[in-house]
């Protein structure tokens, strides 16, 4: 078995345990909240705050499904050497499982609301670590407060890309241009090269294009 | 009166009790297995009208319970809650005749509104293998149980 099958399968399995411990949390904030509902008459001096205490239990519950479905589906990647999906689904699932990185980076990242569907077929785990390596990269040189806007384009022969175009917190500022003279970016054009991946800086949309390649 | 009769199986304890609880609050007859075998010995004592049920449990799993349950009790519909759920295994138990396939953690009012749904779905089948039975005609009668969850 291959390690990266080893690690799907593993933590696949794991999420499934994650599930049913948030639903024990659910239906335990739940009964809570029924027991106070049932006892309307007894005079309980924190009956709102409680109340709201289970709620935010509730939505907290709600999210670590989420992440555990999306962290579910990332583990099976290993599965498929190659796949046909729409890269907006590439896209969704790696801003789900970036959450960390923007927070450390005080930064935001986007999605395109009711973006068209750009279908591409690729290794699902090459293209789901490309995206990663760059918003990596990209994130702390952006500073603090900017955003992030991920869209899935293409050329005009029809390739596939992604698109991250930068909205900086400082309006007018290129951090495109200022990215491209830093030594880093030379390194992040080889490393992604060596993945036969190609990345194309655009100053004047303030953007980078990722063409995945084959 | 208690609205209808739920069998709850689930070897997570701490989950299913709890779940059996805020059931009794919300009027419903209810009953738990803590696996597979234990739910179809339950069966053969008292049939329910609503089968909740896991999918992953050890020794006999949701899948095989919903199985031997469509053959046997054909007027109970089965509803399966799950966290283990692939797409692969929702398609199975739609194709063994699942009333519905939901995902843990599920929020209490939407399984309500699905367990009166199987109920429901229970209900009218009978209602029509009665009309069935009313006209002499027995043979289409158990067909329409035997058809029983099957949507």
């Amino acid at each position: 078995m291959k390690e990266t099958l080893f690690m799907g399968k593993v933590t696949a399995a794991m999420t499934h345990e994650i599930k049913n411990v948030l639903a024990i949390i659910r239906e335990s904030a739940g009964l809570a909240q029924d027991l106070l509902v049932a006892a309307q008459d007894t005079t309980f001096p924190y009956k709102e705050r409680f109340s709201k205490i289970m709620d935010k239990i509730d939505t907290q519950v709600v999210r670590g499904a989420e992440i555990a479905s999306t962290l579910n589906s990332f583990a099976h990647l290993p599965d498929y050497e190659v796949r046909n999906e729409d890269l907006n689904s590439v896209i969704d699932q790696m801003l789900l499982l970036s959450g960390k990185l923007s927070r450390t980076n005080g930064v935001k990242f986007l999605i395109e609301e009711n973006a068209k569907s750009v279908f591409m077929e690729e290794d699902p785990l090459k293209s789901r670590m490309i995206l990663y390596r760059v918003l990596e990269f990209l994130a702390p040189l952006i500073g603090k407060g900017s955003e992030i806007q991920l869209k899935s384009l293409k050329n005009e022969t029809g390739t596939p890309l992604l698109g991250l175009f930068v909205k900086t917190a400082a309006p007018g500022q290129s951090v495109i241009e200022r990215i491209q003279s830093l030594p880093e970016w030379d390194s992040i054009i080889q490393e992604l090269r060596s993945r036969n991946t190609l990345i194309d800086a655009k100053v004047e949309l303030n953007a980078l294009l990722i063409n995945f390649g084959k | 009166m208690k609205e209808f009769k739920v069998l709850m199986v689930d070897d997570e304890e701490d989950f299913v009790r709890t779940l059996d609880e805020r059931m009794q609050m919300r009027n419903l007859d209810t009953s738990v297995a803590l696996s597979g075998e234990e739910a179809m010995k339950k069966l053969e004592e008292d049939p329910p009208d609503v089968l909740l049920v896991d999918l992953k449990m050890p020794g006999m799993d949701g899948m095989e319970v919903l199985k031997r349950a469509r053959e046997a009790y054909p007027g109970v519909q089965v509803v399966m809650l799950t966290g283990h759920g692939s797409e692969a295994d929702e398609a199975e138990a739609r194709r063994l005749g699942v009333f519905e396939y939901l995902r843990k953690p599920i929020p209490i009012d939407q399984l309500m509104r699905t367990l009166k749904a199987a109920y429901k779905k229970k209900l009218e089948q009978a209602m029509v293998a009665a009309s069935f039975a009313e006209e002499g005609d027995f043979e289409s009668a158990r067909e329409i149980m035997k058809q029983g969850q099957k949507k």
